[in-house]
This record gives C-alpha cells, sequence and structure tokens, in this order.
C-alpha cells in the first residue's frame, strides 16, 4: 500500500513534482499488438489446472478462480493405451474462490504420446457446466508417426495451364466404399 | 452415382462437348459426364451428448468433386457439388478404359475454405471412392463419408467430420451471402484432426487446447475421442467463424484468452464472444440451443443453453452474454421482454464490415449499437429500451460516454479517461493480482485527439503494466514492464507518432501472474504534451 500511496500522491502533485522523467529505455515492442491474441479459449468452468506429472502417477491440482457449487470430477480416462490403476475421487463439494481440490491418478502408460482425460463438472451462476482437459504422458513416437501418416498421400499438381509450374499437395485419403442402391 | 456414359464406338449419340462431327452417322465424342451424389453422416448434438441413433444422412455441399485415374491419382476431371450433393464431372474420352474412383474434398473454392490435417502436415481431408463403369447402362449409387461409429467407439476412418465442420461452415457462409450478397469472404483453413486435444503445446502434434480461431486466421477444431470432439457440435463451429468474421471483415480489439459466460471482461473480449454465440444461433435458427459435447463416447454435453434465454448473471457491457442476446435479438423477430427490434442479420452485418472497422474506440457494445443507431434511426427508442434491459445505459456513443453500469467497482467507469494535450495527469485504478488480464478490472482506457505530428506521453505505474495506443485497432506504440520489486515504474515519457485531428485509444492492462503486490489494485497515471 506504501507504493500506492507514493505513487498516488505522485501523480496529484503539480507536473514539476513528477520528479525524475525518464525517457523510456526498454524497446518498445513496436508495431506489434501485445494485446492481439484473437484465440478463443472458451473456458467452460472458471478454474485453474496445474499438474505434476511423474512416470506412474499425475498430481491434479483444481484451484477455483469463482465458487464453484457441487463441484466434481465425473469421470478419469486413459486415452491411446494408458491404463488408469486407480484415480482419487472429488464428489461433488463447494470449490470456493482461491481454494484448491487434488486429485492423484496412477496410470500405466504405454511407450509414446499417450493422454489422460478428465471430466469436471461444477455449478456456476446456477447454470450447471462440464470441462475437460487432457493431460498428456510420454512423447510421441515413431511408430505413432508413422500410424498417423499411413493415409497421407502426395498429389502431383500439373499447373502448367496456370502458372507453368508443377507443384505437390497433401492429401489425408479417407477410402470409402460405394454404396450401390 | 449416376454414371452417363456417351462413348459408344460407331454408333454414337449426340454428346457434351464434342469434337465437330455434323451431319454424318458419326460424331467424334470428346468426354464423358459422369453425374453422382456424395454425402456424409452427420450425428446431432443433444442434451446428452452425440446422439449416433439418431445419425443422419447429409449432402456434402459446394464441396470439390474430381475423377481421378486409380493408378495414378491423376485429375481427369473437377466439379463442385450442388447443395443437394449432386455434382457433373467431365472427363476427356478414353478415361473410361483405365480404372477411376470419384474423390470429394473437404473443400469449396467460392469462398476458398479448406478442412486440412494439422497433425499431418496440413494434407488435406480427401474421400476415396471406386466408380462402377458400365458401359450401356447407368449406375445408381451414393458415395456415403460414414462418421466411423461402430457401437461403442469409432471402429473406422472418420470420414465425415471434416465434411460436417465444412457444412456448418457452408451454412454461416450461405446466410450471410443471403443477407449481403456481395460480401466477399477471405480464404479460411480450418484445421481437424482426430489427435486434436484438449491440451495446449504442439499444434502439430494435436495440442490444440481447445477449438479455437487463432492468430494466424486459422480455425482449430477438437477431434479426441472419449475426451472432446467438436466435428458436430456446429454452434461451436459457427462461433469460430464468427471470430474469423470478425478479424476478417470487420475489426476485433479483443485480447482473447479464457473466458466464461457470467464474468466480467473487458468490453472487446465480451463482443467477440457475444458475436460469435449470437451469430451461431442466427445461423441455425430456429436451432438456437448451444451445445457443445464432450466425454467419454462423446456422452457428456458440456454446455446446453439458450442463445436468447441463457441466464445472464451479470449483464452489461462486459458480459457475453449480454452481448450475445442482444444480437441476437437484433436479428429474430420475436418480441419479448425489453426486445421490440427485428432488424434481421442484413443491418447486423452492414455494422461489421462499417463502422466496426472505422470507429476511433475500441470494438465493443458501444461501438456496435453505435454503428447500429447510425444506419436505423427509426430503430434508436427500441435500441435503448434492449441495451437498458442488459443493464447498459442508452449509448451515447462508441466510447460509452455516459455509462452507468459500472460491474461493481467503481473504479471501472468512466469507460474511456479524457487525456488532453497540456492537460496534466490523469489516474486510474486496476484489479491486479485479483482477477485474470482479460477480465475488465484488468484493463483501463484513455482517450485523447493528437494536435501534432509527435505526442508526447509521460506515464507512471506503481506495478507491472502492459501500455499500447492504438488508432483504429492497429497499435501504434507500446510498452511493457514487470515490477522487479515495489517500486514505482517510471515516470517515463516517450513520444508517439500521431495526426493532428485524429483521435487515439490508450488502453492499459496489468497481468495478475507478473504483479509484484498481488493484494494491492495497481495504479497508473498518464498525461500527453
Amino acid at each position: 500500500m506504501k507504493y500506492i500511496f507514493i505513487v498516488f500522491c505522485l501523480m496529484n502533485l503539480t507536473e514539476s513534482s513528477w520528479g525524475k522523467v525518464s525517457k523510456k529505455k526498454t524497446a518498445a515492442i513496436k508495431k506489434q499488438n501485445v494485446f492481439k491474441n484473437l484465440e478463443c479459449k472458451q473456458k467452460i468452468l472458471p478454474l485453474r489446472i496445474d499438474y505434476k506429472l511423474s512416470d506412474r502417477d499425475v498430481e491434479v491440482v483444481i484451484t477455483g478462480e469463482k465458487d464453484i457449487q457441487d463441484f466434481q470430477v465425473t469421470s478419469v480416462v486413459g486415452l491411446d493405451g494408458v491404463k488408469i490403476i486407480e484415480a482419487d475421487k472429488i464428489d461433488s463439494q463447494l470449490l470456493k474462490k482461491n481454494s484448491k481440490a487434488t486429485l492423484v491418478v496412477e496410470f500405466d502408460a504405454p511407450i509414446g504420446l499417450s493422454y489422460i482425460s478428465m471430466n469436471l463438472k461444477g455449478t456456476v451462476n446456477k447454470v450447471v457446466k462440464n470441462q475437460v482437459f487432457a493431460i498428456p504422458v510420454g512423447e510421441l513416437s515413431s511408430k505413432q508417426k508413422s500410424l498417423n501418416g499411413r493415409n497421407i498421400r502426395i498429389n502431383s499438381v500439373n499447373e502448367s495451364k496456370v502458372g507453368g509450374k508443377a507443384s505437390e499437395e497433401k492429401i489425408h485419403e479417407m477410402k470409402l466404399e460405394t454404396k450401390k442402391k | 452415382m449416376k454414371l452417363s456414359l456417351f462413348f459408344i464406338s460407331l454408333l454414337l449419340v449426340s454428346c457434351n462437348g464434342g469434337g465437330g462431327g455434323g451431319g454424318g452417322s458419326s460424331v467424334a465424342i470428346s468426354y464423358w459426364d459422369i453425374s453422382g451424389l456424395v454425402t456424409y453422416q452427420f450425428v446431432p448434438a443433444t442434451a446428452t451428448g452425440l446422439d449416433y441413433a439418431g445419425t443422419t444422412e447429409l449432402p456434402m455441399r459446394n464441396v470439390i468433386v474430381q475423377i481421378l485415374r486409380s493408378s495414378d491419382n491423376v485429375v481427369l476431371g473437377s466439379g463442385s457439388t450442388d447443395d443437394n450433393g449432386n455434382y457433373l464431372v467431365k472427363i476427356p474420352q478414353g478415361s473410361q478404359n483405365t480404372s477411376i474412383k470419384v474423390s470429394a474434398r473437404a473443400e469449396m473454392t467460392s469462398p476458398s475454405v479448406i478442412i486440412q490435417d494439422n497433425t499431418n502436415s496440413n494434407a488435406k481431408y480427401v474421400a476415396t471412392g471406386p466408380v462402377n463403369v458400365i458401359f450401356g447402362d447407368t449406375v445408381i449409387s451414393t458415395l456415403i463419408a460414414p462418421s466411423g461409429w461402430g457401437g461403442n467407439s469409432y471402429t473406422s476412418t472418420r470420414a465425415a467430420a471434416p465434411f460436417a465442420i465444412l457444412d456448418s461452415i457452408y451454412t454461416a457462409i450461405k446466410k450471410v451471402k443471403e443477407a449481403r450478397p456481395s460480401t466477399v469472404l477471405p480464404a479460411l483453413k480450418v484445421n481437424w484432426s482426430t489427435l486434436n486435444v484438449a491440451t495446449s503445446g504442439d499444434l502439430t502434434i494435436g495440442q490444440i487446447g481447445t477449438s479455437h480461431f487463432n492468430q494466424n486466421g486459422q480455425l482449430y477444431i477438437l477431434g479426441k475421442e472419449n475426451s472432446d470432439t467438436d466435428e458436430y457440435d456446429r454452434h461451436v463451429i459457427a462461433h469460430e467463424w464468427g471470430h474469423y468474421f470478425e478479424d476478417k471483415l470487420s475489426r476485433s480489439d479483443s485480447g482473447g484468452g479464457q473466458h466464461s459466460d457470467g464474468e466480467v471482461v473487458d468490453m472487446s473480449l465480451a463482443f467477440g464472444e457475444g458475436w460469435g454465440n449470437a451469430l451461431s444461433g442466427i445461423v441455425f435458427s430456429p436451432d438456437i440451443n448451444y451445445r457443445d459435447t464432450a466425454g467419454v463416447k462423446q456422452q457428456v454435453t458440456a454446455i446446453d443453453y439458450s442463445l436468447e434465454t441463457s441466464p445472464d448473471t451479470t449483464p452489461g457491457w462486459f458480459s457475453e452474454v449480454s452481448v450475445q442476446q442482444i444480437i441476437f435479438d437484433i436479428f429474430d423477430s420475436n418480441a419479448d421482454a425489453g426486445d421490440s427490434v427485428s432488424l434481421g442479420l442484413g443491418p447486423i452485418l452492414d455494422v461489421f464490415t462499417g463502422y466496426q472497422k472505422t470507429t476511433p474506440a475500441k470494438t465493443s457494445i458501444f461501438s456496435f449499437i453505435t454503428g447500429l443507431k447510425n444506419n436505423n434511426a427509426s430503430s434508436v427508442a427500441a435500441l435503448n429500451t434492449l441495451t437498458t434491459s442488459k443493464q447498459i445505459s442508452n449509448v451515447a456513443n462508441a466510447f460509452g460516454t455516459g455509462e452507468t453500469n459500472n460491474g461493481g467497482l467503481a473504479r471501472m467507469l468512466p469507460i474511456y479517461n479524457q487525456l488532453v494535450v497540456n492537460g496534466g495527469p490523469v489516474t486510474v485504478f486496476m484489479g491486479g493480482g485479483s482477477v485474470r488480464m482479460n477480465e475488465a478490472d484488468n484493463n483501463r482506457y484513455f482517450r485523447f485527439t493528437a494536435t501534432s505530428t509527435s505526442t508526447k506521453l509521460t506515464w507512471a505505474s506503481s506495478d507491472t503494466y502492459i501500455l499500447s495506443v492504438s488508432r483504429l485497432g492497429s497499435t501504434i506504440y507500446d510498452d511493457l514492464e514487470q515490477a522487479p520489486d515495489g517500486n514505482i515504474l517510471g515516470p517515463y515519457f516517450d513520444f508517439v507518432t500521431t495526426t493532428p485531428g485524429l483521435e487515439y485509444v490508450l488502453q492499459i492492462s496489468t497481468h495478475p501472474d507478473f504483479v509484484f503486490d498481488s493484494a494491492s489494485p495497481v495504479e497508473f497515471a498518464a498525461k500527453i504534451e
């Protein structure tokens, strides 16, 4: 509060009392809007999620940013081969603003990148909401990369009619059956 | 697929194109016409998640269809489907002697929209199937892109998903074009993958955080089974497309970031999110239930509310729900509480493509209503009633002059603080560590009219600050500094290149994670010379 007071006084004094006014030295980020971040992050529940991951378990700390009534973790599932051995339960409770709920999830993960997905549920402003978040486990393996790219082919596109150059385009081919009627 | 064969040796019939002949019994034919139908399976979102039992078959509208030579994928001919999913493609004479296949690309050309796989080098999604050629007869067959649902999980290629996303966007495009046919929409790329998951990280392996419109002007859509998929959540798709529309054809001063309904957020963020929601209801009206499905087997509906009547617990200029309901009420013809306005979509788009781009203020409900009033004088009284019903004072101008709703904090008003050249410092307070950066209480605005080509700006702050001077949404000067201790930051000065007579906005924000004293408000003062 001391500093607020100082500034308050500073700003309410006459201009000559501003003290030493320095030319801003830190490089201003010219021509770049520091506010511009158009990503829409629909945050359904007002909470913050932190986690600490080890080989066999993950400790998840959920912090309320607003009061959340009937807060609960309704599901913890393993994706891409992760087996959930045991997960703490968080049953219906009041998660107050700035309070924390902690759960530990024990798991067995395969080689490669996989995820633990959690569904959170709570009531905010009398509206029931759900929110999903996923925790990555491991790193993408060469086998996964290979599998992921199995339907990719490269098409040669002859653009000689329009531009005189041949080019290539990558296609994710999804092979279908023709259904006869 | 209906395959019309016009190549019959010696006994030739008249046909499309043609290479001459005439008069005699023989005509050389240069191509075949191949026509058919392409569809995809659509899984509706309900209050209890995706309803696979209710899966319907919908036409792939306005998508590119190509006939390929199977051996080497050479394109023999291409065209686009109509609104019923029908297509007609011409292929060269002789092509019938090779194995051919049909491909439907999750892509449209007018306007350009491409659905691509961000986890596979942005490869374009293409569904391919065989063509059964029968000479002297007609083959009727249908190419269907299935959802891939096997009853308990996805068991085959989720080929319908990219087309479902594209079709939702096409519905939005059609709605806009119906209202304002001359609208020109820039190219759009939409990234979807079965690997797109609700964790932030590397976009190229699917860690997209959530479905969103990003700074590069592209959409990213969730697709991870048993976690969160959005390909059939058409209101979510339309919402994100609304961000694209605002960014490309209008102007958005939203800083983005995490948000939720019921929060008191920065006015530009509230406006952008409210617009996205309202647009989703406009596009799919009369289906105005915004549904976002997720969870195991996609059987959870994370959010489910009426875009017109959902609870607005903190109404005002800072509420995305208020903005959403105001815009939807302006569009719709229902006369409910406080709403006697029924302007339709056209006048709304006119403001987006007109006044919103040129307002000297930040984009917000104030600038939008001001533009709407400018264009629709006869609706001013009704618009006042409508905004008042959302606890927004009669909008006097784009700067919200005279607004009385402070969201429960006196320091949030006025919306803009006036700076006058040589007029002395003006002080504002922000919430600091108590709220997120994109909440209204951590953002303050000043406005000033320049009197010279170089305006000297002097400022000081009690804690971490982010400063930006902008004109029509474009930043012309910015600065930020994190407080290393409890000492005052500044006073500093610098010169901003300005044009005499033009109006500028100075925005100040602070970030709760970087303030030194999180328990106290942040005080900031500025003056211009």
